[in-house]
């Protein structure tokens, strides 16, 4: 050890051994203890007080989420519409008859195809596709009363059962051919390409709407 | 259930040493007692878990001190104005004391603790290096700059 060292060491050393008041070290532990005791507990009633807000909330998701898909008996039971037996007549509205075919919230059509009373075919129409055809209906011109459509060219009738979560909505039924006139009874449409779509159409997914003048007729590939 | 028991007699033991060692680290009295208090109440919440309560103790008190030397955007910052005058909070004002505070206020903080630790503490090299967490070669590195500082200011 250099004397240099000694000497740093004994300077070090020079005016210690005051000594420390163990009551208020002690005091003021305890004090550092309590506050951090309570912060602690604060803080862990804040994140208790936040799970429980979060468990009932899910809690009550749950529940709502149970009550209408899993399990019990269901508010709204599902509705299943038959086609009926023989070929419905197209009733003919009063006028106007601007109104809606289709009710708003269609979840379900049945689609019911006769070939002159009989029924031949029938098919279901379900969710998206279902809204969509309700739609595309619904957005067709109103039925003035004053266009004379050539009726019967077919003897093909199409009966539109539309469901909803309220039950089964007054049926839609249309003649293929000529116009087309379709009619709820209270409501009428010239929809024979819609009606032409049902009646050809295996898919539940609609065909672009495609306005009949934009139709092209040009040379298909060879 | 911690012995507090044990604790005081732990205080009452050591606590004179530990205290002049924090004035020795911060060269200001009331710092120094602020700074044993805040080392001996980490000690205390971690009592009876710590194998060498000496030997932490002192790791503690060191590392709250160079913890403290950090600026940080959320610390203490530097006034024009003091707000309070200094005095010398009853230690005793020899010439040669207060010519070694000076000559240690002037080293680093790591400067300092390994000063202190090593001439003060009497801790080998290996458990100084232990107590501040860094490599023996660092402590060595240290010393030696911190040694020849105070030799330079002592030949001035």
């Amino acid at each position: 050890m250099s004397p240099s060292e000694s000497e740093l060491r004994a300077s070090l050393r020079a005016g210690e051994g005051e000594r420390l008041d163990t009551d208020e070290v002690l005091a003021r532990v305890r004090t550092a203890r309590r506050d951090r005791r309570r912060n602690v507990t604060a803080i862990g009633g804040a994140v208790v007080a936040v799970l429980a807000v979060g468990g009932v909330i899910t809690g009550i998701q749950l529940g709502r989420d149970d009550h209408t898909t899993a399990g019990g008996p269901s508010p709204t039971p599902q509705v299943v519409a038959s086609c009926p037996a023989s070929a419905p007549v197209v009733p003919k509205p009063p006028a106007p008859a601007s109104g809606p075919l289709f009710p708003d919230g269609v979840t379900s059509i049945k689609v019911c195809v006769y070939d002159v009373e009989r029924l031949s075919t029938s098919k279901d129409i379900d969710g998206p596709a279902a809204r969509s055809y309700a739609q595309r209906f619904n957005d067709l011109p109103a039925n003035s009363g004053a266009q004379i459509c050539p009726q019967f060219l077919t003897q093909i009738t199409i009966a539109l059962l539309p469901v909803t979560a309220n039950g089964v909505a007054p049926t839609v039924v249309g003649r293929v051919g000529g116009c087309g006139t379709t009619s709820n009874n209270t409501a009428s449409r010239q929809a024979g390409q819609l009606l032409g779509e049902l009646q050809v159409g295996t898919s539940q997914t609609p065909p672009p709407i495609v306005p009949s003048h934009s139709v092209s007729h040009g040379p298909g590939p060879s | 259930m911690r012995d507090e028991t044990a604790f005081r007699e732990f205080v009452e033991a050591n606590g004179a040493t530990l205290l002049h060692a924090a004035r020795l680290l911060t060269s200001d009295y009331q710092r120094a007692e602020d700074l044993v208090q805040t080392a001996l109440t980490k000690v205390y919440v971690r009592w009876g878990r710590a194998r060498e309560p000496l030997a932490y103790t002192r790791r503690v008190l060191v590392s709250t001190h160079i913890d403290g030397t950090r600026r940080r955007w959320w610390g203490e910052r530097p006034t024009e104005a003091l707000p309070e005058e200094p005095t010398d909070g009853g230690m005793a004002t020899t010439d040669e004391r207060d010519e070694l505070r000076r000559m240690l206020r002037d080293l680093t903080a790591l400067e300092r603790a390994v000063v202190v630790l090593r001439y003060y503490c009497d801790l080998t090299e290996k458990d100084t290096a232990a107590s501040l967490r860094i490599p023996v070669g660092t402590v060595k590195s240290a010393a030696s700059r911190a040694l020849t500082r105070l030799r330079v200011e002592a030949i001035r």
